[in-house]
């Protein structure tokens, strides 16, 4: 039977659980399992038998970016429902870790993050309060991940055993690409603003730890952005001392 | 000889590989040597959706491989050669074109019938067997998951098995 729409909905509400019994042997596969169990159980009503072949087949192995996983979670739940052999499925499976992972990877921890954190420092940095700075980071943040995991899973759906065509310079590629630019513009603000805050005050002991946190981020920065952006933000914590330095000599 | 890495491991395309070896050889080409995916458009487009741009990945079969190796190892820029399986490359090494490479073991999980000899590698009797054919031409064997990780002779791998 055809799942419903109450059972795909309870099926992406599952994918946020998927980490929860993550092992070294089958890394995310229970979790994908669990939270496929509501197609399953529709797709298999009334054939234990069955359904209990297609959860055991779908508890093996799997590892991806956790947003991205509820589009394996639909994915092969389209599958099982269009009756796919199960070594295709098996096939399938194996051939998807790669992609979501690193996709999911490039552009979650790699741009998204870093730059909702950014901007959350930014908004610190402006004079938000603490609580206001991590609610702005909280809520951006989260708006794209639920936008993630949502799309990723529609689009499983949707896709079933093509979903691979998709993947490739699919959106979220192309915005993570664009969103590296913005990461560096708002480390080099957020650098700039802490190093104008910096040669305002005059009280050594605030402005090293201001300048470890800034050197801090800029690392961690760099850390993320391995290439170009370390030596941009090399440059820019140079930039940052540089002011912080003549700012010093000037005050 | 462009081709740089001539990789065992049964996840293929996948981060370790990309990211932890492409990034650090500058590879800019894949060559993904297997019979069944070589046929296969959706699993082709599922291996290769997570290549980072401008780099390439082309799906041969064995004989494909072997018929057309002297271009793959042509080609302008970086390549690494990836097989699912021991299989694969043993064929390539019986037809002559492993003399004096270096071949890397990657990863062969736990599976029915395989013996761990490796967190990353377990290996079969078929398997083993296959290796000793590849070590015959090849210059060296070695298992290694990535770059920074230690590498581990065939002989080591070999004699735990036995």
């Amino acid at each position: 039977m055809m799942p419903l729409r109450s059972d795909r909905l309870a099926a992406w509400a599952r994918t946020f659980a998927v980490q929860g019994s993550w092992n070294y042997s089958t890394l995310v596969g229970t979790g994908i399992a669990y939270a496929m169990l509501p197609l399953l159980r529709r797709i298999y009503a009334g054939d234990p038998v069955r359904l209990r072949e297609a959860v055991e087949r779908s508890m093996g192995a799997f590892n991806g970016h956790p947003y991205l996983c509820a589009m394996a979670v639909s994915a092969l739940g389209r599958l099982e429902q269009d009756g796919t052999d199960p070594e295709k499925i098996e096939k399938f499976r194996t051939a998807l870790r790669g992609p979501l992972g690193t996709v999911g990877d490039r552009a979650v921890w790699a741009q998204w993050r870093p730059a909702c954190l950014l901007v959350g420092i930014l908004a610190f940095v402006l004079g938000a309060g603490p609580i206001w700075s991590a609610a702005i980071f909280l809520v951006l943040y989260n708006a794209g991940h639920f936008l993630i995991r949502t799309w990723a899973f529609l689009t499983g759906w949707e896709a079933g055993l093509s979903v691979g065509r998709l993947l490739k310079g699919v959106w979220l590629e192309r915005w993570s690409g664009r969103l590296w630019p913005l990461n560096l513009l708002l480390m080099g603000v957020v650098a700039v603003l802490l190093a104008a805050r910096l040669m305002a005050g005059h009280v050594a002991a605030v402005s090293s730890i201001a300048v470890l946190g800034l050197g801090s981020v800029t690392a961690l920065a760099a850390f993320r952005f391995p290439r170009q952006g370390g030596h941009m933000a090399a440059v820019l914590l140079m930039l940052a001392a540089v002011l912080w330095f003549v700012g010093g000599l000037l005050g | 000889m462009t081709l740089v890495l001539f990789r065992i491991d049964e996840r293929l395309l996948h981060g370790q590989v990309i990211v932890g070896w492409g990034m650090r050889l500058g590879i800019n080409y894949y060559v993904v040597v297997g019979d069944g995916l070589a046929e296969s458009d959706w699993e082709q487009d599922l291996y290769s959706a997570g290549l980072p741009e401008r780099t390439t990945a082309d799906f041969v079969s064995v004989s494909q491989a072997i018929e057309s190796f002297e271009d793959l190892d042509a080609r302008p820029g970086r390549g690494a050669l990836l097989t699912r399986g021991t299989g694969e490359m043993r064929a390539l090494a019986e037809a002559g074109l492993l003399a004096g490479r270096r071949i890397n073991l990657g990863g062969l999980h736990a599976s029915e019938g395989r013996r761990r000899v490796l967190t990353y590698v377990c290996l079969t009797r078929t398997e083993e067997e296959d290796l000793k054919v590849i070590a015959e031409t090849a210059s060296r064997v070695t298992a290694r998951d990535l770059p920074a990780g230690r590498e581990v002779e065939l002989r080591d791998l070999v004699d735990v098995v036995d």
